[in-house]
């Protein structure tokens, strides 16, 4: 027996119609649909015509994804997005030239000036996290020694984030 | 038994149908005026540390403690928010600290163009290690039990593999990429051939929202219409209409990448398949999963394409520990921890295998 492989859009789609037509027979009252067990949603339009829209919206997912996936598309969209990127990246850094002089002419402080102070911002910042975890450290120290000493101990510190 | 249906039953339902429609009409409306941002997030929670723009907050327990070891989470960095872990009616952290047992959060942070130089040793060996030791000082517990959600599994892996005493006791590696010649579409789509990953990190110094946010989408191209027209199907089901606005919120909510951070996640793992064939290196350290030892839970889910099950799986041989489980789950990579399905399969198993593997409750 051949292996069931994945659906085909082209095989979803068809599902589709082919349960689209068997909800206006259901709504209509007439075809296989009147012969349905009762209760059974085979027998309502609403829900069929439900289900043959979900199986062709199934379809078209499908059929982008294979599109997507396809190795010539993928290629395609590398190559256009390196194209892109090639014109991009000069005309940012012209941009970014440019706004910088009109910047200076006003007084004003660049991008890469700012981002140079918030740099700076997050470089005193991971220091002082260092610190706090060295005084913490030193404090699970001496308190570990205080007990070996039988002394009193000193607070741990607090757990506050900061 | 069959019955021959009458003429009117059907043209009855269409009636229905159409009275349906006008009342989903009127609540549409009221959603698409509807200014205000759903509630997410909602539990209580403490910052007990940082370090750097990480964060690491606290889910106390519910009740009495039942687990002796409080569990320290790890999601992906960059990409998305992690209240995705919290919405409401389907709060993974709700249903863990409703359990007894205490749950560390790490919040990577939103990093900006200020932090281009934060790299994957800066996350594994600088910050992760630092929140951990964080989190066993302020529980005052002997160890962690490590849970590790997508990105944050080869992160946690990694971090683990250079520290080989870090006080975790057991791990839960979750829909974690590991073998990335298996990684499904973002491999397809981050190859080296395909993907000038250093030219456009150069020109957005970083990686950008817009590329985050396209990758994604395009993961299901027709996902977004799908999700209205269940919405719209659904509109007469209030609970269903928040739990919607709330997945909505997020998945609209998108965090970027530290430019070098995104430059190695992309040539080394994507590209270059480092860790699962043992060649990565950090600051001169070498990643060999094999000297992870810890009892290990590896849970994939099957409708995954970002860490397909085949991908996950791959850290079952990789990992030196000898006890170890493999599970595959209902859902997609999303759905598998927060869908509405979650509590039945996700929550549960890795509570239990917590549980079961976990140190006696210290009372």
């Amino acid at each position: 027996m051949a292996e069931e492989g994945p659906p085909l859009p082209f095989s979803l789609w068809t599902q589709a119609y082919r349960t689209w037509l068997d909800a206006w027979a259901a709504g209509m009252g007439v075809g296989g649909a009147a012969e349905t067990p009762a209760g059974s949603a085979q027998a309502d339009p609403v829900q069929l015509t439900r289900r043959a829209f979900d199986s062709w919206l199934n379809g078209w997912n499908l059929a982008f994804e294979q599109l997507l996936n396809a190795p010539e598309t993928l290629t395609a969209s590398g190559r256009t997005l390196d194209a892109l990127l090639n014109v991009q990246l000069p005309l940012r850094e012209q941009t970014t030239a440019m706004m910088a002089l009109w910047l200076q002419t006003l007084n004003l402080p660049s991008r890469d000036e700012l981002l140079r102070v918030a740099v700076q911002i997050n470089e005193a910042n991971a220091r002082l996290d260092e610190l706090r975890d060295l005084v913490e450290d030193l404090s699970d120290h001496v308190a570990a020694l205080g007990a070996r000493e039988g002394r009193r101990t000193p607070a741990p510190v607090n757990g506050d984030a900061r | 038994m069959t019955t021959t249906a009458s003429v009117s039953t059907p043209a009855q339902r269409w009636i229905d149908e159409m009275e349906s429609t006008f009342q989903r009409l009127g609540r549409g409306a009221e959603l698409f005026w509807d200014q205000s941002r759903a509630p997410v997030g909602l539990t209580p929670r403490e910052l007990v540390g940082r370090r750097g723009k990480s964060k690491l907050y606290l889910y106390r327990s519910r009740g009495a403690r039942t687990s002796a070891l409080p569990v320290l989470f790890v999601p992906y960095l960059g990409i998305s928010r992690t209240y995705v872990f919290d919405l409401p009616g389907a709060s993974f952290v709700e249903y863990f600290i409703g359990q007894g047992i205490d749950l560390y959060l790490v919040e990577w942070g939103d990093f900006g163009l200020e932090d281009a130089g934060f790299s994957m040793e800066d996350a594994i060996l600088d910050v992760l290690p630092a929140l951990a030791r964080r989190a066993i000082r302020h529980s005052g517990a002997p160890a962690l039990d490590l849970l590790g959600y997508c990105m944050g599994v080869p992160l946690s892996l990694c971090y683990l593999a250079t520290h080989p005493d870090a006080p975790v006791h057991a791990l839960v590696m979750m829909v974690g990429p590991i073998d990335f010649s298996e990684g499904g579409f973002f491999a397809r789509w981050t190859s080296a051939d395909v993907f000038p990953v250093d030219k456009l990190v150069d020109a957005y110094g970083g990686g950008p929202l817009e590329f985050v946010r396209l990758g994604f989408k395009l993961l299901s191209p027709t996902g977004d219409l799908a999700t209205l027209v269940n919405l719209w199907r659904n509109l007469g089901n209030e609970q269903y209409v928040q739990g919607w606005r709330a997945m909505n919120r997020w998945s609209n909510e998108w965090v970027g990448f530290p430019a070098e951070f995104f430059r190695q996640w992309v040539h080394w793992f994507y590209q270059e398949n480092r860790l699962a064939q043992g060649e990565l290196e950090l600051r001169g350290r070498r990643v060999d999963l094999a000297t992870i030892t810890q009892p290990i839970l590896v849970v994939a889910a099957r409708k995954d394409t970002i860490a397909p099950p085949a991908s996950a799986r791959a850290l079952m041989d990789l990992v030196g520990a000898a006890d170890k489980e493999y599970v595959e789950l209902p859902g997609g990579h999303i759905s598998l921890i927060a869908g509405r399905q979650a509590h039945q399969h996700l929550w549960p198993k890795v509570v239990g295998w917590l549980r079961e593997h976990g140190a006696e409750p210290d009372g």
